[in-house]
């Protein structure tokens, strides 16, 4: 048994484990009322995700932030429970014509939860009652440990960066392999490095359906639908068109160096296509689309990344793309031993 | 013979081809004519950028019936013999220069058409050409290469479709927005961007395409 294959088993059994069982940092779901006026008091019933409102009742405070470093503090909280609070705010006047702001949740248990953009405060009469704090920042901080951060939106879907994503990253690698395979059967006719190149390239297609897969269902939970008109969604699409194209290809032709010779050159031709799909069409500043990434990777859009994510993220390429090449060598040796076949009649 | 030498003749030897059956010609205009009579009929008067959508598919697949015809034709013994004298290369040219006059033509009659009986919306007629010449001449690099490909399966013509298709996308895209733009449906912010990816996509499409050409020649 080559180390790895079992060093990419390894690597996905702990993705798996690590993906679905460790838990989201203490977070705020849902805050109601989610618009006021300034000079008024507001009454604010928030919602944590994870919390221990009840538990860490002793230390509990509530912040609002209206500018960079000013806001103000909760004058009373009433705990219904562990994720349920009522926060009271006298908010006074601000300075622009409205501040999004956001909401603060600590206490020693499950340190700092946040919502940015919490509740939109409008700008409403009399303009000298700014009765603003410092925020205690050195007070606030993420809860410690290895725990996946929450995201407003996303919830338990962060989850799927593993999956959606690293398949995506994976399928990439495996095609420059096939390509490559397919490059050296070109120069060398060497029939195994075709055999080589259709393994890789067909996995790679599995994972793109994957990827699709995963990315729909992904969507139906955050954006509310199964797919849109999105761009990076459909140049994905149409990239899987044209492997599909390729399979049929491979499919349609009966001798084998004839077969071996029009699809390594088809995939290498329809690659050198497909680099204004991928690179360059999402990339476009001006490109409207609500996948992560705009302007930039669509795959590791900075910001949404943190360390903990990345522990388990990397695992998981890494450990998809040595799966995926050991389904390859597997189906490779049954090409070799079809090509052997017919040989011998 | 040097290989410009060698793409004049091969260029020279396809015109003769095509001038032997006319009927080709006439078939193909009959299917510009038709599409576009059933559309005339079904929108009556249209949109600009309905017209632009039109345009576009009946662009696409009048392009690939036009290069498949092309090549269906060359399966005689004499092309055997070009095949075995000439460079790979100076084939590969000629096919795509060939293509290119062809599939301008063929776009030029389908304006033609469309103008006649659904009234061209067309304000920026230089862009639109513009557009157009581009577009033809990364799809002529394209279709030559696939139907190279193609001609090898036994289903030339489904495979043939089945292999461009997805791959003239992006160069169908930026067209169809640039002729938005041309129709004034569009407001023109980065034409420059989309014409440079157009050329990016000649280039990169040619040079790949020249690059791997002698590899699917030499059988």
């Amino acid at each position: 048994m080559s180390w790895w294959k079992l060093l990419g088993v390894l690597l996905l059994t702990y993705v798996i484990i690590a993906g679905f069982t460790v838990p989201l940092k203490p977070g705020i779901a849902l805050v109601s009322p989610q618009s006021t006026a300034s000079n008024s008091t507001l009454k604010l019933s928030i919602e944590g995700y994870n919390t221990h409102f009840e538990s860490g009742k002793q230390s509990l405070e509530a912040w609002l932030r209206l500018d960079s470093i000013h806001g103000v503090q909760a004058s009373t909280i009433t705990v219904k429970n562990e994720n349920l609070i009522e926060a009271t705010f006298a908010v006074g006047s601000i300075e622009n014509e409205f501040a999004d702001a956001t909401l603060y949740v600590n206490n020693n248990i499950d340190k700092t939860a946040f919502l940015p953009s919490a509740i939109r405060i409008t700008k409403n009469g009399d303009e000298s009652n700014f009765s603003k704090q410092l925020i205690p920042f050195d007070r606030l901080s993420s809860k410690p440990g290895f725990l996946f951060p929450y995201r407003e939106i996303l919830n338990e879907t962060i989850r799927n960066t593993f999956f959606h994503v690293a398949l995506w990253m994976a399928m990439f690698a495996l095609l420059i392999v096939g390509l490559y395979n397919g490059f050296q059967y070109l120069r060398t006719k060497d029939i195994i490095y075709d055999s080589r190149a259709s393994s890789f390239n067909m996995i790679a297609i599995v994972y793109g359906l994957l990827g699709l897969a995963t990315g729909s269902i992904w969507a139906r939970y955050t954006w509310g639908t199964w797919w849109t008109t999105d761009i990076k969604l459909n140049m994905a699409a149409i990239s899987m068109l044209i492997y599909v194209a390729y399979a049929i290809l491979r499919a349609s032709v009966d001798d084998i160096d004839k077969r071996a010779r029009l699809s390594a050159l088809y995939s290498l031709f329809a690659f050198a296509a497909m680099i204004p799909l991928l690179f360059v069409f999402p990339r476009m500043a001006n490109v409207i689309s609500l996948h992560p990434g705009n302007g930039g990777n669509p795959a590791l859009g900075g910001e949404d990344m943190d360390n903990t994510l990345r522990m388990v993220f990397y695992p998981a390429v890494i450990g998809l793309f040595l799966f995926g090449r050991w389904i390859a060598t597997i189906r490779t040796r049954i090409e070799t031993l079809f090509y052997k076949k017919s040989q011998l009649e | 013979m040097n290989p410009a030498k060698q793409i004049l003749h091969l260029l020279q030897h396809q015109f003769k081809l095509e001038s032997k059956s006319p009927h080709v010609l006439a078939a193909n205009v009959l299917y510009v004519v038709t599409i576009i009579f059933i559309i005339y009929r079904i929108f009556n008067e249209i949109s600009p950028p309905a017209w632009v959508a039109v345009f576009w598919i009946v662009f696409m697949f009048t392009t690939i019936n036009v290069t498949i015809h092309s090549y269906s034709k060359e399966q005689g013994k004499s092309i055997l013999f070009y095949y075995s004298i000439m460079h790979p290369l100076a084939l590969y040219i000629s096919r795509t220069i060939f293509n290119f006059i062809v599939i301008c033509i063929s776009t030029l009659v389908v304006y033609l058409f469309m103008t006649i009986f659904l009234e061209s919306p067309v304000t920026e007629h230089n862009m639109l050409l513009s557009t157009v010449a581009l577009s033809s001449l990364a799809v002529s690099i394209i279709f030559s290469f696939t139907s190279a490909i193609a001609v090898h399966t036994q289903i030339k013509h489904t495979m043939m479709t089945l292999l461009s298709l997805p791959l003239i996308i992006p160069v169908v895209l930026i067209a169809v927005k640039l002729s938005l733009v041309s129709v004034g449906t569009l407001i023109d912010d980065g034409s420059a961007t989309d014409y440079n990816i157009l050329i990016g996509i000649n280039l990169i499409m040619l040079g790949i395409g020249s690059f791997l050409f002698p590899y699917l020649w030499r059988s």
